[in-house]
């Protein structure tokens, strides 16, 4: 609430303060929408973080954490570098590779199987699901990057978003269900996906 | 390859799926965040104190020219190309009797400084704003696309001082080759002046209307050579928003104000404290045909072999992202990428500073480079009784007017 007040007000040390707590955060959950290209991500967070010391003034904390705010705005440069760089040849290419894992991708999707370590570790499964979360709202990718990649606690979660673990938990079942329909249209894949509990 | 018929909880799943996006990723450049830190405390402090203005107009554009931009020397000869083109001309006009028009145009008469943004083409999304100070003969630049830099632009001596805030560094432009520049102020006095003494000067009143936000009463003067749009405040005759289609170019202005008092320091032309200097001398004296063709072979080569859609200063304003984005894959060394800016800063300033009799006819679009039957420009010379034609394959010839392309 502090760094809120201090950004209302025009203070430069609430700024610095936002900064000190976000811009490595913001970086990294950058990096792992844009992979392997250091000057994309550069380019990203530089124009999320001039944007929003732009918009800071008029941050509303009601409206959400200082981070959900954040990445707002990092979200739409994500999305907005996707459509204009991101390369369409690469995306058919892992569609293309998920297509010839026949039927067994859509039983590990809609059932209960573990895939093998080579389909998890693959580059064109990563760049299906990147491209599957840059189409998600800014709230539901932070959930799912916090639960499943930075491996946070559903209470970690709610105090960083200032919610409870009640609506967390809704909130990130949405959120699998909203990421489960984006990798279905994505992939073209069976019904399967559509058939997995939340 | 086979599945393992291990049942996967829900939370097992999406930590295996998005696993797939924690791996290898690319670790936090602490030098590139510090140097961001105090550039973006600054825009906080900036934005917090002047709430509206030019700062919040740049998150699209504000990545424009930035790969361009990696290389001081071109991000300065870039800059300054596009400070010189949106130079403001006012060409001559008519006289009115209006009584309102009157006021409306003894305050541009009256004025001693004004803040404006300037926005050249028609306003939208992406377009670039100029935000300016002038004061007498000089002006304080700031573009929205290259937010860092702040010009101060002395007309009298037709020298730019360059200063890259983020990174302190300081160069001087000395704009050899220019057409002449006038005092901005006197270039606005003079239009009125004119107006005022000719007698066939028709002035139309445009009524009330919202214009940026706010009421204002519009009048639009008429000339052969120029329309010119000026929107006022209805209560004090303030303009507040001037349009001017002259040529082949529109320009607006708005946000305007005048008399805002202004102090000396930013208008001055040294070097502040800290700042390390740099001399860029860029020639462009006489931007020639040659010039023009040589960057709309640049302009081909960078997209597919195909010419762009426009070639007026808004489209070369509009494609400048994606030009820096192409010379950043072309992996060229700065010198390299110096003299591809210079090339087509000449090839831009043939078309800002056009010469020729008349208007310049651009047919390009889809044509492709090689294309030796295709005309894709063409124009008259001072004083010629033929038109030059430019082909697809950057041939040209000398064309008679019932030959030209239709």
């Amino acid at each position: 609430m502090e760094i809120a007040e201090g950004l209302q007000q025009g203070n430069r040390d609430a700024w610095l303060s936002l900064y000190e707590l976000y811009a490595e955060k913001l970086w990294c959950n950058v990096a792992r929408l844009m992979a392997h290209d250091p000057a994309s991500v550069a380019d990203v967070v530089q124009e999320t973080l001039l944007s929003a010391a732009r918009s800071a003034k008029n941050f509303n904390p009601r409206r959400g954490s200082l981070w959900t705010w954040l990445w707002t705005i990092a979200k739409r440069q994500v999305a907005l570098h996707y459509r204009k760089r991101t390369s369409k040849a690469i995306i058919a290419r892992a569609q293309q590779w998920w297509s010839l894992l026949d039927g067994q991708t859509s039983d590990w999707i809609g059932g209960w199987e573990k895939p093998p370590a080579e389909v998890l570790e693959s580059a064109e499964l990563a760049t299906l699901v990147r491209f599957t979360l840059t189409e998600l709202s800014a709230e539901y990718q932070t959930l799912l990057m916090a639960k499943y990649v930075d491996g946070l606690t559903i209470e970690d979660i709610a105090r960083e978003t200032n919610g409870s673990s009640v609506a967390v938990r809704s909130k990130l079942a949405r959120a699998r269900k909203a990421f489960r329909l984006g990798f279905k249209r994505l992939t073209h894949s069976t019904p399967g996906i559509l058939e997995m509990a939340p | 390859m086979k599945f393992n018929k291990k049942k996967q909880s829900d939370d097992e799943k999406f930590s295996s799926l998005l696993s797939s996006v924690g791996r290898e990723t690319v670790a936090p450049d602490r030098e590139f965040l510090n140097k961001l830190k105090e550039e973006s405390a600054k825009i906080f402090e900036a934005s917090a104190s002047n709430g509206s203005g030019h700062l919040r107009e740049s998150i699209n554009t504000i990545s424009i020219w930035r790969t361009i931009m990696k290389n001081p020397i071109t991000k300065i000869a870039a800059a300054a190309a596009i400070l010189i083109v949106v130079i403001i001309g006012i060409n001559q006009l008519g006289d009115s009797s209006s009584v309102a028009w009157a006021e409306v145009s003894q305050h541009i008469l009256n004025a001693q400084t004004a803040i404006l943004d300037i926005i050249i083409g028609d306003e939208g999304e992406g377009s670039v704003v100029i935000h300016d100070q002038i004061k007498g003969p000089r002006i304080r630049r700031t573009m929205s696309n290259v937010e860092d830099v702040v010009s101060i632009i002395d007309l009298e001596t037709s020298r730019i001082l360059t200063l890259t805030v983020s990174k302190k560094e300081a160069a001087y432009i000395d704009l050899k080759g220019l057409p002449s520049m006038p005092n901005y102020m006197d270039t606005l006095r003079n239009v009125i002046r004119e107006l005022r003494e000719n007698p066939h000067f028709e002035v139309e009143e445009l009524g009330k209307q919202e214009i940026d936000g706010r009421e204002a009463i519009g009048f639009l003067a008429r000339h052969p050579k120029v329309e010119l749009t000026i929107w006022a405040d209805p209560e004090t005759a303030l303009p507040v928003r001037i349009e001017q289609v002259g040529g082949q170019m529109k320009v607006i202005c708005k946000n305007v104000k005048f008399d805002v008092p202004m102090d000396e320091t930013l208008f001055s032309m040294d070097v502040p404290d800290g700042y390390k200097l740099q001399q860029v001398e860029l020639d462009l004296m006489g931007a020639t045909e040659q010039d023009f063709i040589e960057g709309l072979r640049i302009r081909a080569e960078l997209f597919d072999g195909e010419f762009p859609e426009g070639i007026a200063v808004e489209d070369y304003l509009r494609q400048a992202q994606a030009i820096g984005g192409k010379l950043n894959e072309l992996g060229l060394g700065d010198e390299e990428v110096t003299k591809l800016g210079m090339k087509l800063s000449r090839h831009l300033l043939f078309i800002r500073f056009f010469k020729g009799q008349g208007e310049w006819h651009y047919v390009g679009n889809g044509v492709k480079l090689g294309d030796a039957e295709t005309a894709i420009f063409w124009y008259q010379p001072e004083g010629s009784e033929t038109y030059r034609v430019i082909y697809g394959d950057l041939s040209v010839k000398d064309v008679s007017t019932e030959n030209l392309p239709k």
